[in-house]
């Protein structure tokens, strides 16, 4: 069934071409009816765990070229929701991309991205998980810049990154094969551990290389730049699948590979360094993320454009899973995960209201935007929801993973990491409200005077959303429930739950009695608004000017609306401690050129030098053969 | 067995190089006509041949009824015979899109051109030592005078530069004959083979590296490289692709025969031990450098043709890494990345070339907008890219994948050098994706180009490439077959000597 | 008088060195082309002088001589007679290529001296 899916995806992706510009709702119609059938499909197979379908293609060269297909707990869990994500964003695109240029190339190879998801979450082996790797990296590469010059130089940062990332894997992969003489990832990993106590050097280096496979994708220290280029640069409704969706295979991975090692080397010391109960190379890698979400916090709280700002948030909150997952704890990957599909939730709602404020305005840069509250109250509420999730504010779902990271690290002794953590945590207040502030509230400039809100059919995902928001904050055992059963998977303890309340070792806490605290709150203020005197409705310009007109002060609207360098005093602070990351790969490319030019015109310069090149090269051979003799 | 016709692969494309001379006084297509003729006959007999070798083993044709050791013989095996069918269907495609051309020298070129056939026919037929300097030097003056048709200066400097450096490695490869012969007292490639064990250490060093320096030239290795730069860029789309396909595997072939099958090269552990120094260091080390280079060289480059030469050099050098990996699986690797090589840049180079028809600038900026104005060969470019990189089930994704296989197989210098290749081959998938993307880019301004005509060779050859790499990429235990058989016949060393000499059994 | 063989493979790798020199050193195209060609001299002095025997006659059967066999005779050896002069034709052929293009890139550049054969302007 996994194979007739992926294959009649291929198909309709052709279909999908014959569908003439002028009808090209038509394409994303499919594109959604095709993203709809998968997530029924993925839906069915929740009962079906551990089921599994293998299509041996062929057998050559000694080696056997299979795709294998299991359906994992974890795997479904990852498939199902970044699938009813997909559905949501593809409602949306149906509108958005009717007069985008070059939408073809978009929705032809987003199909192959849809195709690639279900094939790596539900990969039993290596080689399947390296191909659907490749095909996701190659087409993604199309969808980021479909023959956008303004979007090129961004996708070179990520598809370098990717590729890079990829080959390390594939290096690992085949050091892996040299030992098992299979692909198996399961093999795999019961192999490498082995190897630690046998050829520490060599178990060492391949897991790095896994390791670098895995965080380049996810976008780690010192990978984490390349999300803020391609996000921002992407097409709208593409970001929040890049940003809700693709950026979570590296950690898919790091759960399907790393974590598994990690945890037999928990359970059986005896070869590797053990800190805090555990490995040291975990450890580290929980560092990593910490660092990551801290650093990525700083530079989403500088950033002016409001998808980079989104984008650098996003790497914040890989951070915390990466961190979370990574200390071992049935809690902490528990909280990890559910940090994984929250975030993918409310950051697929913040990516998709920013599309809608982009496709009315057509402005990225916050400052020129302003005051669109009014203008946009759908767009607004989402925008608000989300980042209300995102500052972990209870009682939407961000909160709830939260709290889950905060209790297993306290509860397991980090406490370093749990500074960290709750240092980025508070930083994304700041850059969180400045997005608010600076998009939604303020001054509303004169251009966008009439400026409506988006259609119809770009709300419905936006309310769904909304509702998936609160859904899964107030009900988080609808989300922990699979959980649980992906740690039965690691032979872990399973969390001690109810579809409202959760129990840590430390404390419990029960959403929904939150939840109706905070309704009852709420609704004893709208009481009280509605019993007070009856007020005037103020324009927001009033407010600032006291009713006077600025125009006698020669000012302007946008004048009023502070926005810009919104947080410089605070960005002076940090000056002395920033290192450009970007500027370092920038100048790692120019090295590279420089080489290849003075290359290229040594090698095409005249005939003199290629003499010169001819007998050197001629001597040198000689003078190996002399010495070697 | 023998077989004394198959004489007629060299000697019809000679009596026609004259002929269509001859005729082209008269009527310029005569020529045409007589080589196209030509080469469909080659490429008939070709195909019998390739039959009859794989019913009946290698074929040996023994000219003037001296039997080898002595006089002159041809020595077809399945290896020669079946990249021999590939390189013909290349210059089929080349002879084709040369044919539709209007050309003033129309009798010259087509007579240089079954020069040509006829040279490189010889190259992979003889089981001659001189016989091949013979032909290689044929070839290589026609190599020259090919790169400097179209008579710009770039082209020139090309062809000069091409002509120096052959010749100098001409005079290695004839000092290397001559050492051969003078101990050996033979020029026959299997009595050579058979013999080759009991030449003293010394010397086996020197002949060693004057065939190793005299052949590096044209097998686009660094630091020899530096013709392809102008000879690319300078020369015209025929001449591409004859160049891109066809010239370096020759090269590829005679570095296979000598070493491999002839000398048996000590790297390759598990077959000889006939060399006794230690070139399992050097070569690598050449090839991954001259990989490394190219790709930097062809990442740097605007033009899109020296991209494209650059870029198949370091293919070429990566087939050579693999070789000189040492092991089975290396050979059967570097097969695979050959053959997806010779039938992937003369597919870029035909669709590169008629998506910038009518375009001034050959450089990156004319493929913008190429997918509007061309989509039929924006196709065609993006399927020979994915070729050539190794996309899933074409011939050199198992290639890549098997010397990645081998290369992890156990830690060894190897590895590090064959890692640091494939790393740098990331660069290739930059500056491909960059084309490719740049074929979507909507231009800003309109290019004033007109509907080309006459592209209907270029098409029908597109498709032909095109239809037989996907053949080759559905039928994989079809290409296994062949593959398999390729490297068998090329570790065969006594098959060799045994199908050549009557008494080859030591 | 009689010459060793070696004498002449050393006369002939000499006679190569130097066309080597010349390849290097020369600006003059056409003195590189014809370093080339004192290259290919001495590899034809090389081939020759490999069928030599010192003291040997010619390979010619002269009137006295019924038969040869190895014992009683000493004549060198011709076969890499016949391979010299294979080599001396192509090596013309090479060196009328090379003149050809030559007298091309003369007319092109309006000079002789690879170090003004432009190179920046077509990269």
């Amino acid at each position: 069934m996994i194979g007739k899916i992926l294959l009649s995806g291929v198909l309709i992706s052709f279909l999908s071409l014959f569908v003439r510009k002028k009808f090209n709702y038509f394409r994303w119609i499919l594109f959604s009816i095709y993203t709809l059938l998968t997530l029924f499909f993925v839906y069915i197979w929740k009962n079906d765990f551990y089921f599994s379908e293998n299509y041996k293609i062929l057998s050559l060269y000694g080696l056997n070229f299979s795709l294998n297909f299991k359906i994992t707990p974890l795997g479904w869990l990852f498939s199902f929701f970044t699938t009813l994500l997909t559905f949501l964003i593809s409602i949306f695109s149906i509108q958005k991309n009717q007069e985008e240029e070059s939408e073809k190339i978009i929705s032809f190879f987003w199909f192959y991205l849809i195709i690639s998801n279900i094939g790596i979450f539900f990969a039993s082996d290596f080689l399947t998980l390296f191909v659907f790797w490749e095909l996701m990296t190659f087409s993604s590469y199309f969808v980021i810049s479909p023959g956008w010059m303004k979007s090129f130089r961004a996708v070179n940062y990520y598809f370098v990154l990717s590729t890079i990332g990829a080959f390390f894997m594939l290096l690992g992969i085949g050091f892996l094969y040299a030992g098992t003489k299979e692909f198996s990832i399961e093999t795999g990993y019961l192999y490498l551990f082995t190897l630690f106590s046998k050829n520490p050097l060599l178990a060492v280096l391949i897991t790095l290389t896994f390791i670098l496979g895995f965080f380049t994708k996810s976008a780690l220290i010192p990978f984490h730049i390349w999300p803020a280029q391609a996000h921002a640069e992407a097409p709208d409704d593409f970001s929040a699948f890049l940003s809700g969706i693709m950026i979570k295979y590296g950690l898919f991975g790091n759960l399907l590979f790393l974590v598994p090692l990690f945890l037999l080397i928990k359970e059986y010391p005896a070869t590797q360094i053990i800190t805090n109960k555990i490995p040291l190379f975990s450890h580290i890698l929980a560092w990593v993320g910490a660092i990551t979400s801290v650093v990525a916090t700083f530079l989403a709280i500088e950033s002016n454009d409001m998808k980079k700002l989104a984008a650098y948030s996003t790497v914040a909150n890989i951070g915390y899973a990466t961190t979370a997952m990574f200390t071992l704890s049935s809690y902490g990957i528990a909280g990890g995960i559910f940090q994984i599909v929250t975030h993918a939730i409310f950051k697929t709602a913040i990516f998709l209201s920013l599309a809608a404020v982009k496709y009315r305005t057509h402005e990225r840069e916050m400052h020129k935007l302003g005051g669109l509250a009014y203008k946009m109250p759908v767009t607004f509420l989402t925008f608000l929801l989300g980042i209300i999730a995102a500052a972990g504010i209870p009682p939407l779902n961000g909160y709830a993973s939260k709290w889950m990271i905060y209790q297993s690290l306290l509860a397991y002794r980090f406490p370093f990491l749990t500074v960290m953590i709750f240092l980025s945590s508070t930083g994304a207040f700041m850059y969180l409200f400045r997005a608010l502030h600076s998009i939604f509230l303020g001054q509303l400039p004169e251009k966008f005077d009439d400026i409506k809100e988006v259609p119809i059919l770009m709300q419905i995902p936006m309310y769904i959303l909304m509702g998936l928001m609160l859904l899964t904050g107030v009900y988080p055992g609808i989300v922990l429930k699979p959980i649980n059963s992906v740690l039965q998977f690691y032979n872990l303890q399973p969390l001690k739950l109810t579809y409202t309340t959760m129990f840590s070792t430390l404390s419990s806490v029960d959403s929904l009695k939150v939840f109706l605290t905070f309704a009852g709150s709420f609704a004893f203020a709208f009481i009280l608004y509605l019993l007070g005197k009856p007020r005037k409705h103020v324009q927001p310009l009033d407010n600032y000017t006291a009713g006077q007109d600025p125009k006698e002060f020669g000012l302007t609207r946008e004048l009023y609306h502070f926005a810009l360098k919104f947080y410089e005093p605070f960005e002076h602070m940090f000056d002395s401690y920033r290192t450009d990351t970007k500027e370092f790969y920038d100048s790692f490319e120019r090295k590279v050129n420089e080489i290849g030019k003075f290359l290229k015109e040594t090698l095409s310069g005249n005939i003199r030098n290629s003499v010169y090149i001819f007998i050197f090269g001629l001597v040198i051979i000689i003078l190996y053969g002399w010495l070697v003799w | 067995m023998n077989y004394n016709p198959s004489v007629l692969l060299i000697a019809i494309p000679v009596l026609s190089s004259f002929l269509s001379l001859i005729f082209g006084i008269y009527n310029k297509l005569l020529s045409k006509i007589i080589l196209v003729i030509t080469v469909l006959f080659n490429l008939i007999f070709g195909v019998f041949l390739y039959n009859l070798i794989s019913k009946n083993g290698n074929i040996l044709a023994v000219i003037g009824n001296y039997f080898p050791p002595f006089g002159i013989n041809l020595s077809i095996t399945y290896f020669s015979i079946s990249l021999l069918l590939l390189l013909y269907l290349i210059f089929f495609v080349s002879s084709l899109i040369f044919v539709v051309k209007k050309d003033e020298r129309a009798d010259k070129i087509s007579s240089l051109l079954l020069l040509y056939l006829a040279s490189f026919s010889g190259i992979l037929t003889t089981g001659d030592l001189f016989n091949m300097f013979v032909f290689i030097e044929i070839f290589s003056i026609a190599n020259i005078t090919l790169i400097s048709l179209k008579g710009n200066g770039l082209s020139t400097k090309g062809s000069l530069k091409y002509l120096i450096i052959t010749s100098i490695g001409a005079s290695l490869f004839l000092f290397g004959t001559g050492f051969l012969y003078g101990i050996l007292g033979t020029l026959n490639l299997a009595e050579i083979s058979l013999n080759f064990d009991k030449i003293s250490y010394f010397s086996k060093i020197f002949i060693f590296l004057f065939f190793l320096g005299s052949i590096m030239a044209e097998l686009e290795v660094f630091p020899f490289n530096f013709w392809i730069s102008d000879s690319y860029s300078g020369s015209k789309n025929f001449v591409n692709i004859l160049l891109s396909g066809l010239s370096s595997m020759v090269a590829l072939y005679i570095f296979v025969r000598l070493f491999i099958t002839i000398f048996g090269l000590p790297a390759f552990t598990t077959i000889s031990y006939s060399l006794p120094f230690n070139v399992k260091f050097l070569l690598p080390t050449i090839f991954g450098l001259s990989v490394i280079v190219n790709e930097l060289a062809a990442l740097s480059s605007k033009n899109v043709k020296r991209i494209l030469g650059f870029s198949s050099a370091s293919s070429l050098s990566l087939i050579l890494l693999s070789i000189s990996t040492g092991q089975k699986d290396g050979i059967i690797s570097a097969t695979l990345i050959g053959i997806s090589v010779i039938l992937s840049k003369p597919l870029l180079f035909l669709s590169s070339h008629q998506i910038m028809k009518g375009i001034k600038e050959k450089n990156i900026d004319s493929f913008v907008n190429g997918f509007q104005r061309n989509p039929f060969f924006s196709i065609l470019f993006i399927i020979g890219v994915f070729t050539l990189i190794g996309f899933p089930l074409t011939p050199s994704f198992y290639g890549k994948f098997l010397l990645f296989i081998l290369a992890t197989e156990k830690a060894s210098y190897i590895t590090l050098i064959t890692i640091v290749v494939i790393f740098s081959i990331t660069i290739e998938l930059f500056y491909y994706f960059r084309l490719i993307h740049k074929l979507f880019v909507p231009s800003e301004t309109k290019f004033n180009f007109e509907k080309t005509k006459k592209n209907f060779v270029y098409i029908l050859s597109g498709l032909l490439l095109t239809l037989i790499i996907i053949f080759f990429s559905i039928k994989p235990y079809f290409t296994q077959n062949i593959v398999e058989k390729i490297t068998d016949d090329v570790f065969d060393k006594s098959g060799y000597i045994k199908s050549c000499l009557k008494s080859g059994e030591k | 008088m009689q010459i060793d063989n070696r004498t002449l493979y050393i006369f002939s790798f000499i006679i190569f060195l130097i066309g080597v020199y010349g390849a290097i050193t020369n600006r003059n195209l056409f003195k590189i082309l014809i370093s080339l060609s004192i290259m290919e001299t001495a590899l034809n002095i090389f081939l020759v002088s490999l069928g030599y025997i010192s003291g040997s006659k010619p390979p010619i059967l002269s009137s006295g001589m019924k038969t040869i066999s190895p014992a009683n005779i000493n004549i060198s050896d011709p076969l890499p007679h016949a391979l010299v002069l294979t080599a001396i034709v192509i090596g013309v052929g090479t060196t009328a290529v090379g003149v050809g293009l030559a007298i091309k890139l003369f007319n092109h550049y309006k000079t002789l001296n690879i170090n003004r054969m432009g190179d920046k302007d077509e990269l």
